[in-house]
């Protein structure tokens, strides 16, 4: 009976350990020929935690390296910052979309298949990650 | 009395005659949806000399008799330039009527010459749209076409490595007339259903 009560208040613990992260949907890669070297990366984050969660970079075997950008327009000329950190306060949601903030995901090391889903690891600021799949789209 | 039938005749007359003006020339001016168009405004092209994807020479006979879109970017560029050329692509998809598609044509213009060779820009335009033209140039011919239409590139300074820049550039989507004259501009954002139809009313209108 008391192991069985240990068992139960362990895993009470543990559940919000596991919910410690961002729901990420809708997550995808925009194919190019394998000629070029950069695809972008877009999904859409939303944070149910009470706290800000940052994410702090992002890895993939199936890139080189991925970084963060934001599109900006001025007086019609397009231009792209790089992010060092996303940050998405308590209950909010953030949009990486064609035009604003995106991943570049640069140097695939193998040729992309539309439909075909790529493993990407969020690392974050309190040292824990998460794996998503992106689905690569033509 | 004799006056009246000199009248009716004036009457026939200038009847006939805004019937006929109205049926040659449409004077109504071309409203777009989505971008501007600017009518006896539009300015003929200096001439200029590109490359393009099959490492043709493309220049100003390039763009007679046809309606051209041409749009500025560079490939490594990630976001903007593979979603406004795939807007392009959805766009001419959209244009049911095959006269009309012939008669336009796409040509993407890199402003990165340094790494965006004919070789890189081939497979690049045709993954869009197998009909779609890629063309760039040495900057200085670059420029002898950019500076009239109002097109703004540069390389940006804040890049680390010598092979890893952006490039800034117009979002704009420039229109060439059969004529060679810069005709209009469609700004960002674009929609390609909108576009569609702008075409479709500039091309069946002129």
């Amino acid at each position: 009976m008391i192991k069985r009560l240990l068992l139960l208040a362990l895993l009470v613990y543990a559940l919000p350990a596991a919910a410690e992260s961002l729901l990420i949907t809708d997550a995808w890669i925009k194919n190019l020929p394998m000629a070029v070297p950069v695809r972008a990366g877009y999904m859409h984050i939303s944070n149910n935690q009470n706290r800000e969660v940052t994410i702090v970079s992002l890895q993939s075997k199936s890139f080189e390296s991925i970084e963060i950008h934001q599109s900006l327009e001025v007086n019609g000329m397009m231009s792209m910052r790089p992010v060092d950190t996303l940050s998405i306060p308590a209950g909010a949601s953030l949009e990486l979309a064609p035009g604003g903030f995106h991943l570049m995901m640069m140097h695939p090391l193998d040729e992309l298949i539309p439909g075909q889903k790529v493993a990407v690891t969020l690392y974050y600021e309190d040292q824990k990650t998460q794996l998503i799949e992106m689905e690569v789209r033509k | 009395m004799k006056k009246l039938p000199l009248l009716a005749i004036g009457l026939v007359a200038l009847c006939s005659g805004l019937m006929i003006s109205w049926l040659v020339y449409d004077t109504r001016p071309v409203t777009l949806e989505t971008g501007q168009w600017f009518g006896d405004q539009a300015r003929v092209l200096p001439g200029f000399e590109l490359v393009d994807h099959n490492n043709q020479r493309l220049d100003n006979s390039r763009l007679s008799g046809k309606w051209s879109l041409m749009f500025f970017g560079y490939t490594n560029c990630p976001d903007i330039c593979p979603t406004s050329l795939q807007t392009l692509s959805d766009m001419m998809n959209a244009i049911d009527d095959s006269d009309v598609r012939k008669s336009i044509q796409v040509i993407f213009v890199s402003v990165d010459p340094e790494r965006d060779s004919p070789e890189i820009l081939k497979p690049y335009v045709q993954y869009f749209n197998e009909d779609f033209i890629g063309a760039t140039a040495p900057l200085s011919e670059l420029n002898r076409l950019t500076t009239v239409i109002g097109i703004g590139h540069s390389r940006d300074k804040a890049s680390e490595a010598a092979s890893n820049y952006d490039v800034s550039h117009s979002s704009a989507i420039i229109l060439i007339n059969p004529a060679v004259e810069f005709a209009g501009i469609f700004g960002a954002p674009h929609n390609a259903p909108a576009m569609a139809r702008d075409l479709v009313k500039i091309v069946e209108r002129n």
